[in-house]
């Protein structure tokens, strides 16, 4: 579904990603550990092609994509929820979901978004409330819900974790995995929250340096902790 | 006394609805590409060329006036969808100084065409038929045309501000005024969004133009003399801000026209000092940030 071969990632001259290799097949879950710094943010933005220079091939759908922008690539069913959650101040919750809703009208848009809000228990009462007026783990849910009324085929999370209490973690995990099962989603998920990596994915990468160190299954990499220890211990 | 009084808040607010319907343009490319216009004028000059040049100097009809400035509406928007190819696109992930480096190399550029297509001479159109009437109301002579330009300028607002703050587009507008990155990554096309800002601001500017033509000496200095006015209602409105920038024209308006009641040797002072008191007290502006 979707291949990157040998991308190298750049912000003007400095050079962050090396080589990276990765594939996320059809409704697959999968994870990339990194400390901060590692290169996640950016393989993400480089994946949606968003503010990188990337040179090596990106494949989506077994089409070369390197040359499409980022809106294209939203639009051809790729959603990024960054982890800075980037919400619109001047937008009502309703609305933040509703404008990731690309190529129906303004009345459709809107009905989904409210069915999508409906079904998150922690925004449910909140669609007309302003985007800047909610708390930390009720704007990262908004970001998550906004990803996927993209009606995505692949969804790209950054940290959804970062910020939020133990119990939200925990919910939010379950509520990822049902949402993309139950919607056929591929997720691509960059975390430092081994647990919660583990528990939404199948898959795992760890990436260092802006190099991927290890590749593999949830258990091959339980069978080398060196690797946790070496790449992720704080 | 009192009449005297009446007949400058009328004619202040006469000017700062002249004034805003020329900042209007000029704030919204603002707010939205972060792009100071020092052009602006010469495409509201522009505009009021292409009106004279459909018209002449006769009265016309109000229709045809209507007309006429709606179709130097198009025209000077198309010069700004030229210019959005040509200069802004290139320069939108450029430094400021290079934008106002080169919209002052536009300004010089299309002042220089003015001048060759049109010459140097001074014309005066006369308005529409209709707003030539002077109506005589409690003791005041008030000029249809200035009524006509108050009105336009509030219709002008109404619409701009409905436009941005309640309409879906506006909405979208604004996601990618304040998070362009976001908008791209949500599936908007940036530079779609972004072209047709610029081209409604140049049409601001060209059916500015046109309802303000018969009011002027039309000659290739017309951009600078409101150019500096709408400046100013910019800045003190909050940069790229649409209410602020009405509000700024009519405080810049009336504050002119009041000073000529107040001070009459000292012509013209008033807004530079409201200026200079605003940047030294509210450098932010009436609202701060863009709209």
């Amino acid at each position: 579904m979707l291949e990157l071969s040998n991308i190298d990632t750049f912000y003007g001259e400095s050079h962050i990603l090396h080589q990276v290799s990765l594939a996320v097949h059809d409704k697959q879950r999968v994870a990339v550990l990194g400390r901060n710094g590692a290169g996640k943010s950016t393989l993400l933005k480089s994946i949606m092609n968003a503010g990188t220079t990337v040179k090596g091939s990106v494949k989506w759908r077994g089409r070369d994509v390197s040359k499409l922008k980022a809106y294209q690539r939203a639009r051809d069913g790729i959603a990024l929820v960054p982890e800075d959650r980037r919400i619109y101040n001047h937008m009502t919750v309703q609305e933040n979901v509703a404008i990731a809703r690309q190529g129906v009208s303004r009345s459709v848009a809107m009905t989904e978004a409210r069915a999508i809000l409906g079904s998150i228990e922690m925004l449910s009462t909140l669609g007309e409330r302003m985007g800047g007026a909610l708390s930390g783990g009720q704007q990262q849910m908004l970001a998550v819900a906004r990803g996927l009324a993209a009606k995505p085929e692949l969804i790209l999370l950054d940290e959804p974790t970062e910020g939020l209490a133990p119990v939200i973690v925990e919910n939010m995990a379950a509520d990822i995995i049902s949402r993309c099962d139950a919607n056929q989603i591929a997720l691509l998920l960059c975390e430092q929250n081994i647990w919660f990596a583990r528990k939404c994915t199948s898959h795992v990468y760890v990436i260092d340096s802006g190099r991927i160190v290890f590749d593999g299954s949830w258990e091959q990499f339980a069978e080398k902790p060196e690797i946790a220890e070496r790449y992720l211990a704080v | 006394m009192l009449l005297e009084w009446s007949f400058a808040i009328f004619s202040g607010l006469t000017l700062g609805m002249a004034a805003f319907l020329v900042a209007a343009g000029l704030t919204l490319v603002f707010g939205i590409l972060k792009i100071l216009n020092f052009a602006h004028g010469t495409f509201f000059m522009l505009g009021a060329y292409v009106t004279y040049s459909i018209l002449g100097t006769e009265s016309a009809s109000m229709a045809a006036f209507l007309l006429a400035t709606l179709a130097a509406g198009v025209v000077v928007g198309g010069a700004g969808w030229a210019t959005d190819l040509v200069i802004f696109r290139r320069l939108r992930d450029s430094d400021y100084h290079y934008t106002l480096i080169a919209t002052f190399a536009l300004l010089l550029l299309i002042t220089g065409l003015v001048k060759i297509i049109w010459g140097l001479d001074f014309r005066l159109v006369r308005p529409p038929e209709v707003l030539e009437t002077t109506w005589f109301i409690g003791g005041i002579f008030i000029p249809a045309y200035s009524v006509f330009v108050i009105a336009a300028g509030i219709v002008v607002f109404l619409i701009l501000d409905f436009g941005l703050q309640r309409s879906w587009i506006g909405k979208t507008v604004q996601s990618v005024a304040r998070d362009p990155w976001m908008a791209e990554v949500l599936g908007i096309n940036n530079r779609v969004v972004m072209t047709a800002a610029v081209v409604v601001s140049f049409m601001l500017a060209g059916i500015a133009g046109g309802l303000l033509l018969p009011n002027q000496s039309l000659s290739p200095a017309l951009g600078d003399v409101f150019l500096l006015l709408a400046f100013t209602a910019v800045i003190i409105g909050g940069l790229g801000n649409v209410r602020g920038a009405f509000i700024a024209s009519i405080l810049l308006g009336l504050i002119e026209s009041v000073s000529t009641v107040l001070l009459p040797d000292l012509p013209g002072i008033s807004i530079f000092v409201a200026l200079i008191v605003f940047i030294l007290v509210r450098p932010q502006g009436i609202f701060s940030g863009a709209q």
